[in-house]
């Protein structure tokens, strides 16, 4: 007769018991990661919060955004693809504004000339806000390496994509603002 | 983490970079397999090159079905290069019936050609988890553990890192398999078992809360009924096969 418990069925045995004991443990434990809401530069996290004020000496913070769509879209005057990408931003802000979508231009001021800046924004005909970053915290805070970095933030205050480089087109940008809806 | 690589005026996206070295080194890997499995080397090369070209061209008709009304506005983004235009993951998912009729319409052995990739298939998840690690995706539970690497607003487990060593036996054991007596089909079988058991154990440190459903882990689930199947499949094969 044969052994019915040979080496081989045993040891499929064995590795069924061990693997479907570990799943049934860690599912127990991965109750911890549910509740993790840490605020960091990567998708799913919270968007780190910032303030900043615009051209006119106007406030903003992000965190007071909390319920509406938001795209942060950091750059600088000298960049060319972030000036190639502001006409397609001026165009989803004239678009979008009424909808519940706030668009925010950080400038990397450290980096940048503030009369560049603003002779940039006055012959783009830029009617969104363009909040400056003059000692370069935002910048640091969303780990920026390279410009123009676009941070798409959910209704909840979550970042939901993140375009690094540019210039973007417009579609692309209504196709990330489409996605903050799902 | 490397995002990015600038390189004077050049902003090279690291991860990127790495997944198309990956498939590079991949492709010569493949293209060394027809000589130890009795395949034409063409063949194999174009089965890849048609699995390549239908995930990037499905993984962008996926992304056009989700959201028409902007290809309708904008008919030439449908040629865009961006990557964002893209559903990867159905690109990946659907192509794999395209290869399936590639390999049938060519009538290729199917069992020694997935035998044939499986080496390819484990070369390229390394470089998929270097490049994971560069981006920061794919990152680990918060812990405070000595090997810990701060992430994300936290110290966490080293998740990519722990997949990139879990990888290491794995090649070898495909390795040494291949050069014993193995019945066709089981190398690649043998292959799927082992990241199976792989993806049950680390996963458990993954620290992403969306892979989760009521507390399930999704990619530990999948791989723990994938590695169920496959003991089943191979004690069947084995009561046959003493019979």
């Amino acid at each position: 007769m044969k052994n019915p418990f040979n080496r081989n069925r045993l040891l499929s045995i064995a590795v069924i018991l061990i693997s479907t004991l570990w799943v049934l443990f860690t599912t127990l434990s991965n109750n911890e990661v549910s509740g993790e809401n840490y605020s960091a530069p990567q998708k799913g996290f919270s968007a780190p919060d910032f303030i900043l004020q615009d051209l006119e000496g106007n406030q903003y913070q992000l965190s007071s955004f909390i319920g509406e769509k938001v795209i942060v879209n950091i750059w600088a005057s000298w960049c060319k693809p972030c000036q190639y990408e502001m006409p397609a931003l001026q165009k989803i802000h004239e678009k979008y504004s009424d909808q519940g979508l706030v668009l925010l231009a950080v400038n990397n001021t450290y980096q940048d000339n503030y009369s560049n800046v603003v002779d940039f924004v006055s012959a783009n005909n830029l009617t969104f806000p363009i909040l400056m970053d003059l000692d370069g915290n935002v910048s640091q805070l969303y780990k920026v390496q390279a410009l123009p970095s676009t941070f798409f933030i959910d209704r909840n205050g979550k970042i939901s994509e993140i375009i690094i480089g540019g210039p973007m087109s417009e579609a692309l940008i209504e196709a990330k603002i489409m996605e903050l809806e799902k | 983490m490397f995002p990015i690589l600038n390189i004077g005026p050049l902003a090279i996206q690291t991860p990127g970079l790495l997944i198309v070295i990956g498939v590079y080194v991949s492709i010569l890997i493949v293209e060394k397999q027809p000589y130890r499995h009795n395949l034409k080397a063409s063949d194999l090369s174009n089965l890849i090159f048609v699995y390549l070209l239908s995930t990037i061209i499905i993984g962008r008709l996926s992304y056009v079905f989700q959201y028409p009304s902007i290809f309708i506005e904008n008919p030439l983004s449908l040629f865009s290069i961006s990557p964002s235009f893209f559903d990867i993951n159905s690109g990946l998912i659907l192509s794999l019936l395209i290869a399936l009729v590639f390999i049938q319409k060519k009538k290729l052995p199917i069992l020694i050609v997935l035998d044939s990739i499986s080496l390819p298939l484990l070369v390229f998840l390394v470089f998929l988890f270097l490049s994971l690690f560069a981006s920061g995706n794919f990152y680990g539970k918060p812990s405070t553990i000595p090997w810990a690497i701060t992430l994300w607003g936290t110290t966490r487990h080293p998740l990519q890192l722990y997949y990139l060593i879990g990888l290491i036996p794995l090649i070898g054991i495909n390795v040494y398999t291949s050069r014993q007596n193995y019945q066709t089909g089981d190398l690649f079988f043998q292959t799927i078992f082992t990241i199976s058991i792989l993806v049950i154990f680390l996963d458990y440190f993954n620290g992403n809360p969306n892979n989760q459903i009521a507390s399930f882990n999704i990619l530990q689930i999948i791989a723990w009924i994938l590695m169920i199947t496959l003991i089943i499949v191979k004690m069947i094969k084995r009561k046959s096969a003493n019979r």
